[in-house]
């Protein structure tokens, strides 16, 4: 598999999936001013901006790791392109949780479910992508190799576990666990 | 002189009448002397209490409230035979703050549950405690969640029902209670079915004192879900009335995700809706038993909801901030013998902390120096009383949530709301021009002729309810 330019195998990946995330975010924040005028057009902009917002922070990892693995992007610029808009919106999180949380419990405050949460979907979706991925251009000639290897096996193994906990009566479960280790390092 | 025995005691009996009772009483040798006075005259006059206490229930939906197409006939008639205070409030717009000032009379930074995670201290006193000791049955049924020990050594009630799962949340389904220290299964599949039922065993006891009844619903909290038979009720509503700057997909973004709002936010609206049917319902059953049982005329009933609760408005769910939506609360009674204008709405500002002296008052008990709320007897009974005209509202850290600590003051046209973080700016709202609190005057010239008495006005609340380092 030919290696291209370090931008094509990581910038534009990273570039085309942060791009979607801020869009959307933008319109979706502008939704309710364009709505107070237009009820309908407003509507429509929040549901579809919201759609993008999902896709770009849950599911990009879809659409950044699969341009990188085309692009001939290593193991590690591939993982640097899925995580990187869950890493942002984490680092959005985090930044608007300083203003409320300082010292060690910021630092506690970064493992929050949802930042757990994120950051391990990115990883299942990169497994199951990578798994793909290896299929296709082994059937093309283009990869030879086993398609699990102990990367895309520990990417599997962590989104398989802790998507499901994170996701445990209805997120419930993983929350009080996260909080209840709060109580016992911080009061 | 407590206002029940200044007005409602005198009403039934006089105190010549009442001494020359005790005076016979003593002398067929029948009065003990650490029995108190009314033991044996008052006991009968005194009236049944029933408190319920809903969770997340907004003071605009009930129909009496104007609601588009709720209907809660059980809780409009408590308001149309009853009074109906427009602008009740809570002190903090949390759950186990708001539930423990309700029982202590006190603001959160005196009865010490400032959030989800700071202890119920076995040091406070609840009202139920206080009725106890002067004669009356009680009952705590239903939520309780208030952190520390799963449940606390709740003195002073016969009866303390409740459930400890999802840490004290309880579920809508199928809960398994705590009955009387007893781990018990679910008896109805229905959570608002199954603390009702107990409730009103209780109420049938039969008993020669009279009773009080705390009954607290979990409903209509956070993953609000109604009944099977009621579920779907709203399916056909298409404008639900949700507000301006709502959408289907607020509960999703951002900060807001933290709160557990997975899904559309008009279906899990539907969901609270048809849920706080079921409470209405239920409440139904409350008042009817009173009337099959002859109890209507002698017991008091009162409905409260802990806070309300944001469906988009400020682009917010949840609550905490100190916005209307979420302070504000249905508060309700019915009391045909002291309520002489059924129907009554009553636009005073009372607060959480008014209940327990209220009840105190009703029940002719003195209401202790350290509760801060005030008896709202006079109020009730359409007395020309001077009555506040300013409160304080707090909000403390809890963990992990990222909404800022808060003291705010609220005045009849006004509200001032100043955080503990320096990534927010305060908040002045004119209420009485702006109810949806969209334009915020801090920092414009009408702020600056009205800001430095608010704030003034907060310092001396501060100072008056004691928060610490004023």
């Amino acid at each position: 598999m030919k290696q291209k330019m370090f931008y094509r195998r990581v910038l534009i990946p990273i570039g085309i999936v942060t791009l979607l995330m801020i869009v959307s975010i933008n319109v979706y924040n502008i939704s309710p001013a364009i709505g107070a005028a237009h009820p309908l057009l407003g509507r429509i902009l929040s549901t579809v901006s919201a759609l993008f917002m999902f896709i770009s922070i849950w599911m990009g990892a879809f659409i950044a790791h699969p341009m990188a693995f085309r692009a001939g992007a290593s193991m590690g610029e591939r993982v640097l392109a899925g995580l990187a808009t869950p890493l942002i919106w984490s680092g959005k999180m985090v930044y608007f949780a300083g203003c409320i949380y300082t010292g060690w419990e910021l630092v506690y405050w970064s493992f929050h479910p949802l930042i757990v949460g994120v950051i391990s979907t990115a990883l299942l979706n990169m497994g199951i992508s990578e798994i793909l991925c290896r299929v296709i251009y082994r059937r093309k000639g283009l990869m030879p190799g086993r398609i699990f290897q102990g990367p895309v096996v520990i990417m599997l193994l962590i989104g398989l576990t802790i998507v499901p906990l994170s996701l445990w009566n209805g997120g419930t479960v993983f929350f009080y666990m996260f909080v209840d280790i709060y109580m016992m390092l911080f009061h | 002189m407590s206002f029940f025995e200044d007005s409602i005691f005198r009403k039934d009996i006089s105190r010549r009448e009442l001494l020359e009772i005790l005076g016979g009483a003593a002398a067929l040798g029948m009065l003990n002397a650490s029995i108190p006075r009314w033991a044996f005259s008052e006991s009968l006059q005194r009236p049944n209490i029933i408190f319920i206490l809903s969770d997340d229930h907004r003071w605009d939906h009930m129909s009496s409230m104007g609601h588009p197409f709720l209907e809660t006939p059980n809780l409009d008639r408590i308001a149309n035979e009853g009074a109906l205070c427009e602008n009740a409030f809570v002190t903090s717009s949390l759950c186990s703050p708001s539930r423990a000032s309700f029982l202590t009379g006190q603001y959160a930074h005196t009865h010490g549950v400032k959030n989800n995670i700071t202890p119920w201290s076995e040091e406070n006193v609840t009202f139920l405690e206080l009725l106890k000791q002067s004669g009356y049955d009680t009952a705590f049924i239903g939520k309780w969640h208030m952190p520390g020990k799963e449940l606390p050594n709740l003195r002073g009630v016969d009866r303390f029902i409740s459930f400890t799962i999802q840490r004290g949340q309880g579920r809508y389904f199928n809960c398994p209670l705590i009955v009387d220290g007893v781990k018990t299964p679910s008896r109805k599949e229905y959570i608002t079915e199954e603390l009702t039922d107990y409730a009103l065993e209780f109420v049938r006891e039969k008993r020669d004192k009279p009773f009080c009844l705390y009954l607290s619903l979990k409903a209509v909290h956070h993953r609000w879900l109604p009944p099977r038979d009621l579920k779907g009720t709203y399916r056909d509503i298409k404008d639900l009335h949700l507000p301006p700057e709502s959408d289907n997909w607020i509960g999703l973004v951002d900060n807001q995700i933290i709160y557990g709002t997975f899904g559309v936010l008009e279906e899990m609206y539907r969901g609270y809706c048809e849920t706080i049917l079921a409470i209405d319902r239920e409440v139904g059953r409350v008042l009817d038993h009173l009337d099959a049982a002859g109890l209507a005329d002698n017991t008091v009933v009162i409905y409260a909801g802990d806070n309300g609760i944001y469906w988009g408005e400020h682009r917010l769910v949840d609550k905490r901030f100190a916005y209307e939506e979420v302070i504000r609360v249905p508060f309700l009674f019915r009391y045909p013998k002291l309520i002489e204008k059924p129907g009554e709405r009553l636009s005073q500002m009372v607060l959480n902390i008014d209940l327990a002296p209220t009840v105190l008052d009703l029940a002719g008990i003195k209401i202790p120096g350290t509760m801060q709320g005030k008896s709202m007897l006079p109020l009730l009974a359409s007395k020309d009383v001077s009555w506040r005209n300013s409160w304080l509202y707090e909000y403390f850290l809890d963990f992990p949530y990222t909404v800022p600590a808060m003291y705010a003051l609220r005045t009849e046209n006004y509200k001032y709301i100043e955080y503990e973080s320096g990534c927010y700016s305060p908040e002045v709202y004119n209420i009485a021009s702006d109810p949806g609190e969209k334009k915020n005057l801090y920092g414009t010239k009408i702020a600056g002729q009205i800001l430095p008495k608010l704030q003034q006005e907060l310092i001396r609340l501060k100072r008056e309810t004691g928060v610490p380092g004023m």
